[in-house]
């Protein structure tokens, strides 16, 4: 028993011993590349988002080392996975910059996951660019806080707007129970409430919940002519199929989240009709020959046409890769801060990008619809 | 207002088989087998692989489905379950064994199939059929009829089946049980075997509704546990009642009060009853008597 446990600590030194030198040359390995951190929503409800920004980002560090990388370095990608959630999100992010260090995150992609790091990155300096949070919460979130994607305040008022123009009366809005629905949804109401315009009902659901049939029920029994679906693909989607199956003939209003694949497949054919509004410079039919040079490139390597997921988390990728490029060897958050501040423009395949003084960006808005199951411009 | 009822007898019809199931397995076993959502979630999971990835048709698909996943809850039992009952195990160790084995496999399903919502419906979506004001789909039809006579067949089955008796002389009295003969391990599996059946149908069941993500388990296995909790463990009406009553307070609770509060009232209503009427609604107090 006795050669037993000397025979179990020996081994559990070695292994030690083993482990340690492995860290040991990790530190050897960092400087070969520089690393930026990316968080991403691998696994989870919107893991379809996720791994569209690792493509993306995937093709940004091709491109970037081909040329070169930042003054002859390889540049890398530290992804992490935040599932989603804001809890892993925090996990992921003191991760990225209490032991890898880096000097930069590009994410999150939903607000949420945004909002809750982003005390961290500050506190720290570490830059964050969120690819596609749109909460106005953010715009205030600190120094260091950057978007590519434009506030909800654009999105939800043009979208309120909208309906009040064309006419619709009476709205019932279903909100997802989180930073971002709850937000967006409000916007709208201030935006479609009028003399003429009503809001019967704004009801949250959580995002656990898969069985919408009482909140319809009573959106139903509200006759409203629209209903203003403000959440994620997944229940989106959910929500029109099972209002369509309770026989609910209302206008189905939905975020800019929608235009995603799994959305129309989910739906079926109950999504035919949804508007929706799209708040970026990114067009599959653009001009533009950067924006068309990146959707060729991309569909050369991964064989199907980016969407805005893809063009945003591009972006934002680009944007590190160029503030590091002008800062002299020293690749610190606060040398980015500084880039971004006084860029000026910058042409990215999301269209024109320039940082207010809060790190937000101002987009166009265009409104599209689904048709024959795909996405459409909607005309006029 | 008629809708409600109808949206309330869908929603009874989907936790009543998840209820019942989970409920015999506590009866027999005394602990709360947990990792009975994650043999739901198979349910759906493996209908899914045989008919979309080997292109079974649903037929098919299904009782090969309802097949694997009464084996899993069996491998569950044999591997897991009787070793720690073999080393007198209290009933707290099983509980976190099953929980454990709820967050592995459910991982497992993540891993290999991905965590987005997969499907299993075939035919596009359906506008409901109109009755008396209310819509139902003709699924949702067929899902209140399944859930309806599973539960008559199972009742029937427990009260005049030989193993029927079986299982309610070892949840009864386990040590007399087996001074009758009857092999009480044995009893347990073939417990886990119908229970297991019954989840893997009810995934089944709600995944043709609602198609299905890795973590839908838990949430219909919370409300099958409310329901138990407040029908009373002990008869099979009483659960019935106790389904009835969760169903019927979330779907005309959301009315009054937000929708955000829908799960919110299912518990309410489980303190509640915790506090006034433990042992359920059909309950009876039992006396413990001591020789």
């Amino acid at each position: 028993m006795r050669y037993l446990n000397y025979f179990i600590r020996t081994v559990f030194v070695i292994i030690s011993i083993i482990l340690l030198s492995c860290t040991k040359s990790d530190e050897l390995e960092k400087t070969k590349t520089i690393k930026i951190g990316v968080i991403l929503p691998l696994t989870g409800d919107i893991a379809s988002w996720g791994k569209k920004g690792q493509n993306a980002i995937e093709l940004a560090i091709e491109k970037i080392n081909s040329n070169g990388g930042i003054n002859g370095v390889r540049i890398e990608a530290l992804y992490e996975d935040d599932k989603g959630s804001p809890q892993v999100a925090v996990n992921a992010v003191s991760k990225l910059i209490y032991t890898n260090k880096v000097p930069a995150i590009v994410g999150g992609i939903i607000s949420a996951v945004t909002l809750s790091v982003a005390p961290i990155a500050e506190k720290n300096k570490v830059i964050l660019i969120a690819t596609t949070s749109s909460a106005p919460a953010i715009t205030f979130a600190g120094d260091y806080i950057y978007r590519v994607w434009p506030s909800d305040l654009l999105e939800g008022s043009a979208l309120g707007k909208f309906a009040k123009e064309k006419g619709f009366k009476r709205a019932v809005l279903l909100h997802l129970n989180n930073d971002y629905g709850i937000s967006i949804a409000k916007i709208f109401k201030k935006n479609f409430e009028s003399i003429d315009s009503k809001i019967l009902a704004d009801e949250g659901y959580q995002e656990t919940n898969t069985d919408y049939r009482s909140i319809l029920t009573k959106a139903k029994l509200l006759n409203p002519d629209v209903i203003y679906t403000a959440g994620y693909y997944e229940d989106c989607a959910r929500l029109i199929k099972q209002a369509r199956e309770l026989g609910i003939e209302s206008q189905f209003l939905g975020v800019t989240a929608i235009e995603d694949d799994k959305y129309i497949q989910i739906a079926g054919s109950s999504a035919e009709g949804v508007i929706y509004p799209l708040a970026t410079g990114f067009d599959l039919n653009s001009k533009d020959t950067i924006i068309q040079k990146f959707i060729q490139n991309f569909r050369k390597k991964y064989n199907y046409d980016p969407g805005w997921v893809e063009s945003h988390c591009y972006d934002a990728f680009m944007l590190v890769y160029k503030a590091l490029c002008n800062s002299k060897y020293e690749i610190t958050g606060t040398k980015i801060k500084n880039y971004l501040d006084n860029m000026g423009i910058y042409h990215g395949v999301t269209g024109i990008i320039k940082f207010d003084k809060n790190g937000d960006v101002i987009k166009p808005v265009k409104f599209k619809t689904i048709q024959n199951g795909k996405f459409e411009n909607l005309e006029k | 207002m008629i809708q409600l009822l109808v949206n309330s007898v869908i929603t009874f019809g989907l936790i009543i088989i998840v209820t019942i199931s989970f409920s015999f397995i506590y009866k027999v076993t005394k602990f709360f087998h947990f990792a009975h959502a994650v043999v739901f979630t198979s349910g759906a999971y493996f209908t899914f692989l045989f008919k979309v990835w080997l292109g079974f048709p649903l037929f098919i698909a299904i009782p090969l489905a309802v097949a694997c996943s009464t084996i899993l809850g069996c491998a569950m039992d044999l591997t897991v379950y009787r070793t720690l009952r073999k080393r007198k195990a209290t009933s707290l160790v099983l509980l976190l064994a099953s929980l454990g084995l709820n967050v592995v496999i459910q991982n497992v399903i993540s891993m290999v199939l991905g965590d987005d919502t997969k499907s299993i419906r075939t035919g596009d979506v359906q506008v409901g059929i109109e009755i008396f004001g209310a819509y139902i789909t003709p699924t949702q039809i067929g899902i209140i009829i399944t859930s309806i006579v599973l539960v008559i067949l199972t009742a029937i089955f427990l009260k005049y089946a030989k193993f029927g008796k079986a299982m309610r002389a070892v949840s009864n009295n386990p040590e007399l049980a087996l001074i009758s003969g009857i092999d009480s391990e044995r009893t347990i599996l073939y417990t886990f075997a119908l229970g297991s059946a019954l989840a893997g149908i009810a995934g089944i069941l709600v995944a043709l509704d609602v198609d299905m993500t890795p973590t839908m388990g838990m949430n219909a296995l919370m409300m099958g546990v409310v329901a138990m909790i407040i029908g009373g463990v002990n008869s099979i009406t009483g659960i019935v009642f106790g389904s009835l009553l969760l169903a019927l307070a979330q779907n005309f609770g959301v009315w009054k009060i937000s929708s955000q509060w829908q799960d919110a009232i299912a518990f309410i209503i489980l303190f509640l009853f915790l506090l006034i009427k433990p042992e359920g609604f059909l309950g009876k107090k039992i006396k413990k008597v001591s020789v």
